[in-house]
């Protein structure tokens, strides 16, 4: 009987799993074709997926699924970031043709990250007290929900809604 | 560049971004919530992308960052609780049946019964306001010497004239002047100083302990040490306005305090006695105040002959 932590079980488990791990995919990247994309992607990586024991083996494989849509997430966020950064650069050029110089969207690049990490530290520093010491441990110290909730004498739930209302505040303090 | 989104909206995905970290997600719960609206999808990316962002950025965001609580700390020593004769205390106060008593030898003692408080005005204009369940025993005339049991707020002129001891426990409070709150409990100590300064000392101590104005100093046994920390100096007496607020305070203390009002003796089991507390109770009638630390605290009460004792409860 192979365990749930080794290669064929994980596999077993995704074919198992397979059509509700497709569903959550459609619904996670609203788009059929990218969800087969990433439901594929998540069998390849279970080949050189190094793991040990695991408790909740459907669990685990959601948990990759998501992880890999975030990839794909920042990966689209980083080349709309330089498409902009160099649309910009290109006005700038005028007659010099569609060549991105090196130095100053990496100068103009360190600006913008200086000044957003500012941004989001002071808006961590003005999270109401309660939320923002889990979400400093947890973010910051590293820490997990369960230390946490040891360490602040409250339930692992109280600390999930820690979390949930530092986040809804750092979203409206940042993106809006 | 998005179809309007509601709060609502946000508030969910935060809270369902929070769940993810659980052993038992419900991801057909989650998947569910994705299907039921465009908008939700598009609102969960914003908060995932934001929270992969904040990891990324850990460290750089990490320096820039005030040290939360750090700052609030000013010193720290190694300090050991020692037992007190509180025998020779609690008989004092069992003998004080009157609100104000001339106890023979020069002395006056003010005592005030649990819910209620008392004002007392000193000959050289200084006043003492004596919380609930709380004593004060001081000098006929000349006060240069005073002992307190429980909490009081006091306004005493700074005057290097005249020498004036507080003994709270097997603590002196000494270089008075002018606002400030003492705390004294069998098991902890407070001294919190709103405007002026003046000094905590003890044997236990290593030295003794200057205190400015917004400056407070907590001792309590089960944590074996005294800290100084910085603090609203507003909040210092809160008491006086039908509130207490607490900030890092260890929940013995707490307890000792929720003792002088509610119904019955509070104590905190000794295993979660060092936890500390943030927070503001309000007082009311008292009643209440039990029920709102165990919420906040996750504890659990059990009844101990009359009282109430504080324990851990099981959590998920």
């Amino acid at each position: 009987m192979t365990g749930l932590g080794s290669k064929s079980g994980l596999k077993h488990l995704y074919e198992l799993h397979r059509p509700e791990l497709l569903r959550f995919l459609v619904a996670r990247v609203g788009d059929r074709e990218e969800a087969e994309d990433v439901v594929q992607e998540l069998w390849l990586k279970l080949d050189s997926a190094h793991v040990g024991p695991i408790a909740n083996g459907r669990g685990y494989l959601f948990r990759m699924a998501q992880n890999l849509v975030l990839d794909r997430l920042r990966e689209r966020r980083r080349r709309e970031r330089r498409e902009h950064d160099w649309t910009v650069e290109k006005t700038g050029l005028g007659a010099e043709g569609l060549h991105v110089v090196d130095s100053a969207p990496n100068a103009e690049e360190m600006l913008v990250e200086r000044d957003e990490i500012a941004r989001i530290a002071s808006a961590i520093a003005n999270l109401p007290e309660g939320a923002q010491r889990a979400f400093r441990l947890h973010k910051i110290d590293g820490l997990s929900h369960g230390e946490i909730a040891e360490r602040l004498g409250i339930s692992k739930s109280g600390v999930e809604k820690h979390m949930a209302v530092a986040m809804k505040y750092l979203r409206r303090a940042l993106l809006d | 560049m998005e179809p309007a989104m509601e709060d609502g909206i946000w508030d969910a995905a935060a809270r369902w971004h929070a769940e993810q970290e659980r052993e038992d997600c419900d991801w057909d719960g989650f998947t569910a919530w994705l299907e039921a609206d465009d908008r939700h999808r598009l609102a969960f990316d914003q908060v995932a992308l934001l929270d992969d962002r904040i990891s990324h950025a850990r460290p750089l965001i990490a320096h820039s960052l005030p040290a939360e609580g750090a700052e609030m700390r000013v010193a720290r020593f190694n300090f050991r609780w020692a037992g007190l004769g509180m025998a020779a205390g609690a008989a004092a106060l069992a003998a004080v049946t009157v609100p104000m008593l001339a106890t023979g030898g020069g002395q006056v003692a003010y005592s005030t019964a649990p819910g209620e408080t008392r004002s007392i005005e000193l000959a050289d204009g200084s006043r003492v306001q004596l919380a609930a369940a709380s004593s004060l025993t001081m000098d006929e005339g000349d006060v240069h010497e005073m002992t307190l049991k429980g909490t009081a707020w006091f306004e005493i002129p700074h005057d290097p004239s005249r020498s004036l001891v507080i003994h709270a426990g097997n603590f002196r409070v000494t270089d008075i002047g002018t606002k400030f709150e003492v705390n004294s409990n069998e098991d902890s100590l407070r001294v919190a100083v709103a405007e002026g300064s003046l000094t905590v000392a003890s044997e236990s101590l290593p030295r003794p302990v200057s205190l400015r104005g917004g400056q407070r100093f907590v001792a309590a046994r089960n944590l074996d040490l005294a800290e100084v920390t910085r603090f609203d100096g507003r909040e210092a007496g809160s008491w006086r306005h039908g509130r207490l607020v607490y900030q890092d305070a260890p929940l013995a203390l707490v307890a000792a305090d929720i003792s002088r009002y509610a119904p019955t003796k509070v104590v905190v089991d000794p295993s979660i006695a060092g936890r500390r507390f943030s927070g503001v109770l309000s007082i009311g009638d008292g009643s209440g105040l039990v029920g709102n630390l165990q919420q906040f605290m996750g504890l659990a009460a059990r009844r101990e002959g009359d009282g109430i004792r504080l324990v851990a409860r099981h959590r998920d």
